[in-house]
């Protein structure tokens, strides 16, 4: 297993800065996603450690070897491109013995390399199959088994659930991530699919704007933001300016907004008097239906509301709530427990499920 | 593990035959002006020769017997298929690297590489050849420059002969080549190289294994329009081949303008136009294992 670090990398198309100085260090054997909009310079990226694109300043080292000036062919990658790019004039056992002839594997060692890398996708029936002959869930577990059948040092993957409908997309996430665990490899991935950062990635790494946002666990990603836009992109997160009162210890923060005073975990840069956000989550608000006059008078920690509209979603309902304050906040709520538009409710806010942010300046 | 659902591959359904009355104009054009005549040609080459009128009654193989017969006919047409087959293999390699760099640039200067690329087909046939005679003559321009560079003491032939009779067919049938090709090779996706510098190729099997297979579609095209095209000149080889050089289709006009032998011409040209289909046949079928997985 190897151990991929990019340093300090800078790349730059013309008078656009798509790298601005990245550094990330992937441990032997873990999957991170790149995850962000697009033109954050996520592919950049993953084309610098292939090696299609060169950096303009920094290093990429394969175990503290640096690979940098090498070309794509000298690296040892197995990449996946979002289109698969499997040759079209050669079969499916073709295609995975290509990379085996470019490293002078023996005919029989080729054979039984294809046959094991086959079996591993459940492909082992398809070999003799020409490309277009396979459905796009086929294709793409063909680029898998073409990209692994090499052994290379690092796994890339571009996007590559991205041309799947629904249901075959999530299912290739545990597969891909099944696949990856099993056979150890080091790997990059890239998407701006959030959902699928979460459930594949050992860490996922947010960027913006040719740099990294955030970098941390899914959970940590999730549950505790550090700035506007990671808490904006990851998920679907309601953000109430206000200010810190105080620090009640390492984690808590006393805060104070439009819905009054909050003590929540929080950024452990913030101090007292500083601006903040208040990040709040669909899922972490309580609803609950008050009798008319009840409304009038909330008591401890709940908030009286209005629900102005609800969108069903299935499993669950969004309600578009208008507090007390003025704010405007949506609340999660399973379909049994919503209220219909125009009744009066009150809300609880989980305290444990909100985060404070520092509010940065754009 | 999660089983993944293999799913049925559904072919299309058939265009409707209803669209049939659309290639109507096209079917009447071609039986009218091309159906007929050949046939005609055909019925002519079946003809005896005899004097004083084109042909004679009856039916016969003679002229075929005629051409297969004589040496000298099947000389040139030896000679004219070499001459087919040099011409478009030198279209081949100088025009490839054209398309290729055509088909993948981003230039602004795209539209005007298209007009260089055409520039032979935008000048008349006559006017074309007299300015390879003015280039290539004994006392031409090249030959001029060379003396003049003292690289040279004598003229060199670079017409009257072979050597300028193909430098001027690949200069016209070049564009014939490198247009198929470009669009074959902008069809060709770009990540495939990509993916095979990712497996361990260098730039090189690169070009070997996946640009040439994928271009072959073009190069068919290209090779089978120009090879056609050189079988069937006429201009070009009377005008820069002067005496010496005979091609088939010189034949066949001299015998039926000069000689006034209609039915040995018809046996002529059709020799010549079967000699084509066959080489055309042949070299498609060649090419049939690389075209296996495309459609």
């Amino acid at each position: 297993m190897t151990r991929l670090v990019i340093e300090g990398l800078v790349k730059r198309f013309g008078s656009v800065q798509a790298l601005k100085s990245l550094n990330l260090d992937i441990a032997p054997g873990e999957l991170i996603s790149l995850l962000g909009p697009s033109g954050c310079g996520k592919t950049t990226t993953l084309r610098c450690v292939a090696g299609f694109e060169f950096a303009d300043a920094g290093r990429v080292l394969f175990d503290d070897v640096d690979v940098s000036v090498q070309p794509p062919e000298r690296r040892d990658i197995g990449m996946v491109f979002q289109n698969y790019a499997l040759f079209p004039h050669m079969t499916v056992a073709q295609n995975l013995a290509f990379g085996l002839e470019m490293r002078r594997v023996g005919r029989e060692g080729i054979a039984q390399r294809v046959r094991d890398a086959l079996r591993m996708v459940q492909l082992d029936t398809m070999s003799d199959r020409f490309p277009r002959q396979l459905s796009g869930g086929q294709q793409q577990r063909v680029a898998l088994a073409r990209a692994l059948v090499i052994e290379p040092k690092v796994l890339l993957l571009d996007e590559p659930l991205a041309n799947l409908d629904a249901t075959l997309r999530e299912e290739m996430r545990f597969f891909i991530r099944d696949l990856q665990q099993r056979v150890g490899i080091t790997t990059l991935y890239v998407t701006h699919d959030q959902s699928e950062a979460m459930v594949m990635s050992d860490r996922i790494v947010v960027m913006f704007d040719g740099q990294i946002a955030q970098m941390g666990r899914p959970e940590q990603i999730y549950a505790q933001p550090e700035n506007r836009q990671v808490a904006q992109f990851i998920g679907r997160t309601q953000l109430i300016p206000g200010r810190v009162q105080a620090r009640r210890s390492e984690q808590l923060i006393e805060f104070k907004s439009a819905l009054g005073h909050i003590t929540a975990p929080g950024a452990a840069q913030l101090g007292a008097g500083d601006a903040a956000l208040l990040a709040i989550r669909p899922e972490a608000i309580t609803l609950e239906a008050t009798s008319a006059d009840a409304a009038s008078t909330p008591a401890g920690s709940w908030h009286a509301c209005q629900v102005e509209r609800t969108y069903f979603l299935g499993g669950t309902v969004d309600h578009v709530l208008t507090c007390s304050g003025g704010v405007s906040l949506i609340a999660q709520t399973a379909p049994a427990a919503a209220l219909a538009p125009g009744r009066s409710g009150r809300l609880a806010i989980d305290p444990q499920q909100i985060w404070v942010l520092p509010e940065d300046r754009v | 593990m999660t089983a993944i659902p293999i799913e049925r591959d559904t072919p299309l359904p058939r265009p409707r035959t209803r669209a049939l009355w659309l290639i109507l104009p096209a079917a009447a054009l071609l039986t009218v002006f091309l159906l007929v005549p050949y046939l005609n040609i055909i019925l002519i080459s079946l003809r005896p020769t005899v004097s004083g009128a084109a042909w004679g009654e009856g039916y016969t193989l003679a002229n075929y017997a005629r051409v297969f017969g004589d040496d000298y006919f099947m000389g040139v047409l030896a000679d004219t298929v070499w001459l087919g087959l040099k011409t478009t293999l030198i279209c081949l390699v100088l025009g490839y690297p054209v398309a290729f760099h055509l088909a993948r640039t981003t230039s602004r200067w795209k539209g005007l590489l298209y007009v260089f690329v055409l520039s032979p087909l935008l000048v008349g046939l006559v006017v074309r050849s007299f300015g390879w005679l003015i280039l290539l003559s004994g006392n031409g321009v090249i030959n001029q420059l060379l003396r003049d560079w003292g690289l040279i003491q004598m003229p060199i032939a670079l017409m009257n002969n072979t050597l300028g009779v193909t430098i001027a067919l690949v200069h016209v049938f070049l564009p014939f080549m490198i247009l198929p090709l470009i669009g074959t090779i902008q069809s060709i996706d770009p990540n495939l190289a990509l993916a095979a510098r990712s497996l361990g190729a260098n730039g090189r099997t690169v070009f070997r294994r996946v640009w040439l297979p994928l271009s072959w579609p073009g190069i068919q095209a290209g090779c089978i329009l120009v090879f056609v095209l050189t079988l069937s000149a006429y201009v070009t080889p009377v005008m820069l081949g002067g005496p010496q050089v005979k091609t088939m289709s010189v034949l066949v006009v001299q015998a039926l303008v000069d000689n006034f032998r209609w039915p040995l011409g018809a046996a002529l040209a059709l020799v010549l136009a079967g000699t084509g289909a066959l080489a055309v046949w042949l070299f498609v079928r060649a090419g049939r294992p690389i075209m296996r997985g495309m459609e």
